[in-house]
């Protein structure tokens, strides 16, 4: 996660005076801005809408049931070439491939978001309480930080997983358990730099309590780098799901892209050279991976515009 | 022949918004041993001057015409390895920040060293020992070439700096707000340290600065820059005595005198203008108090106002009145 | 100043300790208080009540919680870290003979990936606004969001199934037996069987570094003292190396205590993918067959491989920047 935020010592501007006209426009005018120039992020904004797309109707895209093997005639197709009637072939045990992929999207995304969603927010509240408290707490956070940072991740989601049972909501409440180290970091070197402005010190001496400085003050102006690293975090999490299921540690009833892949090894599809097989669920990781980079890259150029010139 | 005759310097820079003209049309010249004060405002061109005497400008900038002749020689037309041979050796720089113009990661020392045996064809040892010697010359210790730049004050920094340029004998060294960053006191003693240096040395100095009174204490020639262009050349003494251009008038307003301490200080009112667009008449008629309407219109030349003394502005020969009015902190006052 | 460098680097030992024990009590509960008798896959349904409180008792788990922690403490400082559950051999002894495997393969790829990323980067800061500059920006992104294993996958089957120039599992052909570290680095066999792992890991890894490297050189770039280097008529060599890329370097090194994450992290599913008998491997049979202790030890070797890797880039580090030791501020 580093090579995107290059560097944590960059401040961000403040949120500066709204021209009064444009004031509900005002959040995504740069967007569109970015959008407009940046064609990596357009890219990702793309990619996302279309998975989105996709996992809502997957019903009416997928031509058969994923889980249901093709039958002719009392056969089972299995090991299919892929023809007109099954896009991308069939498994070994004669599931439609085509239909797997577009049902995929489905846990990739919720497993994306919600773990996004948990990581960013349990990272901003550690990094915000700690970076505005300071003096113990600080330290303890840190510490604990520290900690996390120590963890192997990847075995900390298995070996929890493995206890609480195969579920995805598991491997969520797993990364969101550890990823938050990253953001929390940042988000309190932010908070250092930000609590000593002008306007969080005149907050801060006209009277406002500690709480409502930082949430009413603070928290505005780091919620944008909390965002960035959310979105970050979607790529991670998609990611983390895919090498469980791949190990065998992932849900048996949700069909998702990790779940192939680990289905194609086991079935010897790679000495068989069944490309159509393990390719598609391995791009279609990396094209929603890649989404949320390319999103991460350009809202970090709003933030950073200094990184615009290069 | 003087040591460096400028010619019509133009100098670029590309912007998203534009190509910008930072330098328009400088000329000047300097003698050997000479002390040429160039002072101006922040974003006036006094730096990319300076800078091109090197021909090293930042990325986005290039030099798009006019001639700089160093010993005869055009640099702005002179193969990239030749100037590279000609940098250091012959003009070396004092930049603008000495706080980020040292290596943090090499000694101090080292870095110094660097110059003298990379550029300067030394020894190692030898490097070390005229290292010490650089060290003495402006007042740093020799147990200091050890140290890391962060292990350094502001003031030794900028010894250091200096050190560094006056490390090949050059002949000429352009100074770049050689002081800026340092705190008061600091600034008159590093000061202090450059005019013996100068003296001692017999240095061509170009100082770059925005402080006029850097400039009473370490030249003999002055040009005014604003907004790319050199508005008034003068001596130092003319320059103090007789001041022709309204923006020199209004820049001795700013500072304190030292002829006359207790005077108030006025600034100047508004911002120098855009230069991605610039105006057509004089660059600065938009916040001179004595701009008439030819003055928007029309670019006034630099004249030979007295011999030696030259000055753009289409009001020189009321330079009477105009000197009287600049006295008065209401004339400054209310521009639209 | 070598005081006070000593000074930050036993503080930091200090803290390294304080974590691997917070680990280390974090492991204890996750194995002791989550749902499921950490015994059930010893204790045959069979077992009577009485032979059943045998077996407790000879794992101590009939004592109270904290006897069990001060006595688990006392074990794990001691390396004693349990019997297998299934391989009935001590947890350290399994460990350490796969230990090396993991080792060579982790080292092997980060060093290829981290020495490729730098001089890559580096190119590709030179090359700044050009095509090659975005298309290698694209194709690092690219690897970064390739699920290793997917990877592997693809590398599997091209060199080793298709064009058949490389084994695809294990880490020496049948039969083959080392008896030393030495002997296995030595074996032509070894590195053979190594090259497709470490390859993929090594795709992998070096899109950090390397894109790291490209933003930080463009940042160093545009630093004073380079502006004063190219002022003072060094050579472009020696601006590159000695000064832009020697600055630029410095996060990279950070940038390793967060890649030997990755590397470690990446380890489990690669050595799953190719086989290859490493600690990694080794965690995930033992969670699969619920062997608790084996589980348990590998996860903690793992940890402590990354804590004390970490440690070591921070060592480096202050070794690199001569600002580190006086300000004795934590980097990261």
């Amino acid at each position: 996660m580093v090579d995107v935020t290059r560097g944590a010592e960059v401040t961000v501007a403040p949120v500066a005076a709204p021209p009064r006209a444009s004031r509900l426009l005002r959040p995504l005018a740069p967007t569109i801005d970015i959008l407009k120039r940046d064609r990596f992020a357009l890219a990702g904004v793309v990619i996302y809408a279309v998975l989105i797309l996709v996992a809502i109707f997957a019903p009416l895209i997928a031509p058969h049931d994923p889980q249901v093997v093709m039958e002719r005639d009392g056969l089972w197709l299995t090991n299919q070439k892929p023809s007109s009637a099954f896009l991308l072939g069939t498994t070994n045990v004669g599931r439609d491939i085509f239909s797997q992929l577009v049902y995929g999207a489905r846990p990739a995304l919720l497993v994306g978001f919600s773990a996004a969603f948990i990581v960013a927010f349990v990272g901003t509240v550690v990094g915000l309480v700690a970076g505005y408290f300071g003096g113990w707490i600080d330290n303890l956070l840190m510490r604990l930080t520290d900690v996390a940072f120590g963890i192997p991740f990847l075995p900390f989601v298995i070996v929890l997983v493995a206890f609480l049972g195969p579920s995805i909501w598991n491997v969520v409440l797993s990364m969101g358990l550890l990823l938050w180290r990253d953001t929390a970091r940042i988000i309190r070197s932010q908070v250092l730099t930000v609590r000593e402005r002008a306007f969080v010190q005149a907050a801060h001496i006209s009277g406002a309590s500690s709480w409502r400085t930082m949430f009413l003050y603070i928290a505005p102006n780091i919620l944008a780098l909390s965002f960035l690293y959310g979105t970050l975090a979607i790529g991670w999490a998609i990611l983390t799901e895919a090498s469980v299921s791949f190990l065998g540690f992932g849900d048996p009833t949700v069909v998702s892209w990790g779940f192939m892949l680990q289905d194609a090894y086991v079935s010897q599809a790679l000495a068989r050279g069944a490309y159509y097989w393990f390719v598609p669920p391995g791009v279609c990781i990396m094209l929603a991976v890649m989404g949320g980079f390319f999103i991460g890259r350009g809202y970090e150029e709003l933030l950073f515009p200094r990184l615009r010139e290069r | 022949m003087p040591l460096l005759d400028i010619r019509d310097l133009t100098i670029h820079y590309a912007t998203r918004r534009g190509v910008m003209q930072a330098v328009d049309g400088v000329s000047f010249t300097l003698e050997a041993g000479q002390h040429l004060g160039l002072i101006g405002e922040s974003g006036c061109g006094k730096t990319t001057t300076g800078r091109a005497l090197l021909r090293v400008l930042p990325r986005n900038g290039r030099i798009a015409g006019g001639e700089i002749r160093f010993k005869d020689r055009d640099l702005v037309r002179m193969r990239e390895a030749e100037v590279r041979r000609l940098r250091w050796r012959e003009i070396s720089m004092v930049p603008q920040s000495s706080m980020d113009a040292l290596d943090p990661v090499y000694r101090v020392g080292d870095q110094l060293t660097e110059v003298l045996t990379a550029r300067g064809g030394m020894a190692r040892r030898a490097a070390r020992e005229r290292a010490a010697e650089l060290f003495a010359l402006v007042g740093l210790s020799k147990d200091r070439l050890d140290n890391y730049p962060h292990e350094f004050s502001g003031g030794m920094r900028q010894r250091a700096v200096i050190a560094m340029a006056l490390a090949l004998d050059p002949d000429l060294v352009v100074a770049d707000e050689p002081v800026t960053a340092l705190d008061v006191i600091v600034q008159n003693q590093v000061l202090r340290t450059f005019r013996e240096l100068q003296e001692r040395l017999h240095l061509s100095v170009i100082m770059i600065t925005h402080d006029i009174s850097v400039v009473a204490e370490t030249c003999d020639q002055v040009a005014v820059m604003y907004a790319g262009q050199i508005v008034e050349r003068a001596s130092v003494e003319r320059f103090f005595r007789e001041p022709y251009h309204p923006y020199t008038l209004g820049l001795q307003n700013a500072y304190p005198n030292l002829a006359n301490p207790n005077q108030e200080l006025i600034s100047i009112e508004g911002y120098p203008p855009d230069l991605v667009e610039p105006p057509t008449g004089c660059r600065f008629s938009s916040r001179c108090p004595f701009a008439m309407e030819c003055c928007f219109h029309e670019a006034p030349p630099l004249v030979e106002v007295a011999p030696g003394h030259q000055a753009a502005c289409h009001r020189w020969q009321e330079v009477d009145l105009l000197r009287s009015l600049a006295k008065e902190a209401k004339t400054w006052q209310t521009q639209a | 100043m070598l005081r006070a460098r000593l000074i930050y680097l036993l503080g930091r030992l200090a803290q390294m300790v304080g974590v691997l024990w917070v680990i280390v009590t974090i492991l204890f509960l996750i194995f002791r208080l989550m749902p499921g008798n950490p015994l059930t896959a010893y204790i045959d349904p069979t077992f009577t009540a009485e032979q059943e409180e045998a077996v407790k008792r000879q794992f101590g788990l009939d004592k109270p919680l904290y006897t069990q922690y001060a006595l688990y403490l006392k074990n794990v400082a001691t390396g004693n870290l349990g019997r297998s559950f299934f391989q009935k051999e001590p947890v350290l002894d399994v460990l350490m003979d796969v230990f090396p495997n993991t080792l060579l393969l982790t080292v092997t790829s980060l060093v290829a990936a981290y020495a490729f990323g730098v001089v890559g980067g580096a190119f590709l800061a030179w090359r700044r606004g050009t095509k090659v500059e975005g298309a290698g920006i694209l194709l690092a992104l690219m690897t970064r969001a390739a699920p290793e294993f997917f990877l592997g996958m693809l590398v599997l089957s091209f060199f080793s199934f298709d064009l058949g120039w490389f084994p695809s599992s294990g880490v020496s052909d049948p039969g083959v037996i080392y008896d030393s570290i030495v002997e296995q680095l030595l074996s032509a066999d070894f590195w053979h069987h190594l090259a497709l792992p470490a390859l993929t890991m090594a795709i992998y890894l070096q899109g950090l570094p390397l894109l790291l490297m490209r933003s930080n050189m463009l940042e160093v770039l545009d630093e004073d003292f380079v502006t004063m280097a190219r002022m003072k008529g060094l050579p472009e060599w020696r601006i590159m190396l000695a000064h832009a890329a020697r600055n630029a370097l410095l996060p990279i090194v950070t940038a390793l205590t967060v890649g030997i994450g990755y590397a470690v992290g990446g380890n489990v599913v690669v050595e799953n993918v190719f086989s290859w008998p490493g600690i990694g491997r080794v965690l995930v049979r033992a969670v699969q067959a619920k062997d608790y202790p084996l589980a348990q030890g590998a996860f903690l070797l793992i940890a402590v491989v990354i804590v004390s890797m970490n440690f070591l880039a921070d060592v480096f580090y202050s070794a690199l920047d001569p600002r580190v030791s006086a300000t004795k501020q934590e980097v990261g």
